[in-house]
């Protein structure tokens, strides 16, 4: 090999060489994970290991992010407050009412879903669209991610009590389901 | 003997001042973290401490030049002095602006002690082309060290401590006073050639990207301590130190030269498809672009110099070439940078959003976990957060620690993906410097034998 070429190829060789390890060991894929299209099912097992109303409030997100055409985690840090939520709104060309309203539409749908499916019914039942339809949708969200199934009653009579802060009484006060509506601000 | 010695010593003198002037064009890399931090601002608004002096410091040299031929003793004394003058002006200066403006005054202050200095070299040394391997092995040196110094120090003391140690320069003022320097080369200057002159600055805005890059994203990016950083970049000069020994298997010195490109080049775009975030994974690229390095400048800066220069018009433009290109690889490389991490900021909060949504932990953990995470991100003021803190101030409940480790670890992974991802592009960018390098350096000649 000319010695005048040598040198060259060499640099050529170590440079590909370096380049195509780096590119085999991930180099090339080495970035955040994507996030899951809001519009797709998800895995039912990973949903069916949660807590009812946490399921119910990340299908409800799933939802909405899908009507909005968003992500779930976009329209989920939109959520944090009302300056977010309406930097989100402008970003998107939206208003904030449209946003909530969104969201409401998710989360009455995944109650209804939730109740069409037996995972919930009755007075539990109840109390779930008078949350989804009364409380302002990033409170219940939250909130509805904080219920225990073990105390969903008295969870979600707290989470309608928040609205004016109210303070409901517990559930072993209450007379009757029937009676839940008058109870309501 | 005596007269030996003493010429020794001045060459020493005059070689250090070249040496320290030029560490400047870097030495603040890794202390930018730190300014940032202290006076607010931008990356792009951070990165004119750099930009500043190398700008005025390429605009200066030429006109400095002239002054160096007239009164090379003189200037170089006015020029050290005004250079320590901007250095303390730096390390007292209370916002961005006045900083940026004292880099100014200290690059002023630098281009003339440089002049004045390769005007001194070549005098004692009989001309400009026997007096360039000294002052370009000591800028080279300079520059090379720069940012390890400086992150040392930065470390160590504060940012200010780096332009505080220049002061001792004052010392060997003396120096230039004690002895009257030989005539001038004479002769007519020889026409100025502009490939070597392109290559050096396509060289050096590429080098810009192995420097000032990495240090942010080993400092920034991947949260090491500037003492760390420092000792992981020092991988440049001690390659390119090292590359000595190869030196002479390189073949003649234009092949040598391409050689080198081709190394720098290749490195860089090695740290464009990084696939991990650990420090260890950029030694290999490191050393390509140190090797490449150490075969690539002198040839260009010997080219560049070559032939006939009594008037070190050559000598100054291959200064005002490399400078200019750090100038040029800044400008271009710290908007794309900057939107890049802007992007991959939006990809970290929402992949991590998912992990903290789907986490199998119990609601109550995750709501604090998230407003624990929501505080750190504000605090990191648009930049990259460590979230690590956060984890620690929320105590998972017994039974969840598996699980809350795994999700510390996920959120850590996502963040350094983006972190190392947003570089991408930029040492791309850079790598495409050293790509068009190749163009002049191939057009080289062998010297006739």
């Amino acid at each position: 090999m000319s010695e005048r070429v040598r040198a060259p190829l060499v640099a050529i060789a170590a440079s590909l060489g370096l380049i195509a390890a780096y590119l085999a060991f991930g180099g090339a894929t080495y970035d955040p994970a994507d996030v899951a299209d809001p519009c797709a099912t998800r895995d039912v097992a990973t949903l069916q290991e949660r807590d009812l109303f946490e399921a119910i409030a990340l299908s409800s997100l799933d939802g909405a992010a899908c009507e909005l055409q968003v992500s779930r985690e976009e329209l989920t840090l939109a959520l944090a407050d009302e300056q977010a939520t309406q930097e989100f709104a402008d970003a998107h060309g939206l208003d904030a009412e449209q946003v909530e309203d969104a969201v409401q539409a998710g989360l009455v749908r995944a109650v209804e879903d939730a109740e069409a499916a037996g995972e919930v019914d009755g007075f539990e039942a109840e109390l779930l669209h008078e949350v989804a339809e009364r409380v302002p949708v990033g409170l219940a969200i939250d909130g509805l991610q904080s219920v225990s199934d073990d105390d969903s009653v008295q969870g979600l009579l707290e989470l309608l009590g928040s609205i004016d802060g109210v303070d409901l009484p517990s559930v072993s006060d209450i007379p009757g389901a029937d009676e839940i509506g008058e109870l309501l601000p | 003997m005596a007269d030996t010695a003493s010429q020794r010593t001045r060459e020493i003198g005059l070689a250090l001042s070249v040496g320290v002037v030029l560490a400047d064009s870097s030495i603040v890399t890794l202390a930018l973290p730190d300014v940032l931090r202290d006076f607010g601002g931008t990356v792009v608004g951070v990165s004119w401490v750099l930009t500043a002096f190398n700008l005025v410091l390429a605009l200066a040299i030429l006109p400095a030049a002239r002054l160096a031929r007239a009164r090379p003793a003189g200037g170089w004394a006015a020029g050290l002095a005004v250079f320590v003058l901007g250095s303390a002006a730096c390390a007292a200066a209370g916002s961005e602006e006045a900083l940026i403006a004292a880099r100014v005054l200290q690059a002023l202050g630098g281009a003339v002690t440089i002049a004045c200095a390769i005007e001194s070299l070549a005098r004692i040394r009989g001309s400009h082309e026997a007096a360039a391997p000294i002052w370009g092995t000591a800028g080279t040196i300079g520059v090379a060290v720069g940012p390890a110094l400086g992150g040392l120090l930065t470390e160590l003391f504060s940012w200010q401590s780096i332009f505080l140690v220049q002061l001792p320069l004052l010392l060997i003022l003396p120096l230039a006073l004690r002895a009257d320097l030989p005539a001038p080369e004479r002769g007519r200057e020889g026409r100025l050639d502009l490939r070597p002159e392109a290559g050096l600055a396509l060289i050096s805005a590429g080098l810009t990207g192995a420097l000032f890059l990495l240090v942010i994203l080993l400092t920034e990016g991947w949260g090491l301590s500037p003492i760390a950083a420092a000792a992981t970049v020092s991988m440049i000069p001690v390659a390119a130190y090292a590359a000595r020994w190869v030196e002479h298997r390189a073949g003649p010195p234009a092949s040598a030269a391409l050689a080198g490109g081709i190394a720098v080049a290749g490195g860089l775009g090695a740290m464009a498809v990084l696939p991990g975030a650990s420090w260890a994974l950029t030694l290999q690229p490191q050393l390509l672009i140190g090797i490449g390095l150490a075969l690539v400048l002198p040839v260009l800066t010997l080219a560049a110099v070559g032939g006939r220069d009594p008037e070190g018009t050559r000598a100054a433009a291959t200064i005002a070439a490399r400078h200019a290109g750090i100038v040029v690889g800044i400008v271009a490389l710290a908007p794309i940078l900057s939107a890049q991490l802007d992007s991959q900021r939006l990809a970290a909060q929402d992949s991590t959003t998912a992990l903290l949504l789907d986490a199998e932990l119990p609601p109550e953990t995750k709501v604090s976990l998230a407003t624990a995470l929501g505080e750190g991100i504000e605090a990191a003021d648009g930049r990259l957060p460590d979230v690590r803190p956060s984890f620690d101030e929320v105590t998972p409940e017994s039974g969840d620690e598996a699980a809350y480790t795994e999700l510390e670890s996920g959120i850590v992974d996502q963040i350094e993906r983006a972190a190392t991802n947003a570089f991408s592009l930029p040492f791309l960018a850079a790598a495409l410097f050293a790509v068009l390098a190749l163009i002049p350096i191939s057009s080289l000649r062998e010297p006739k034998t």
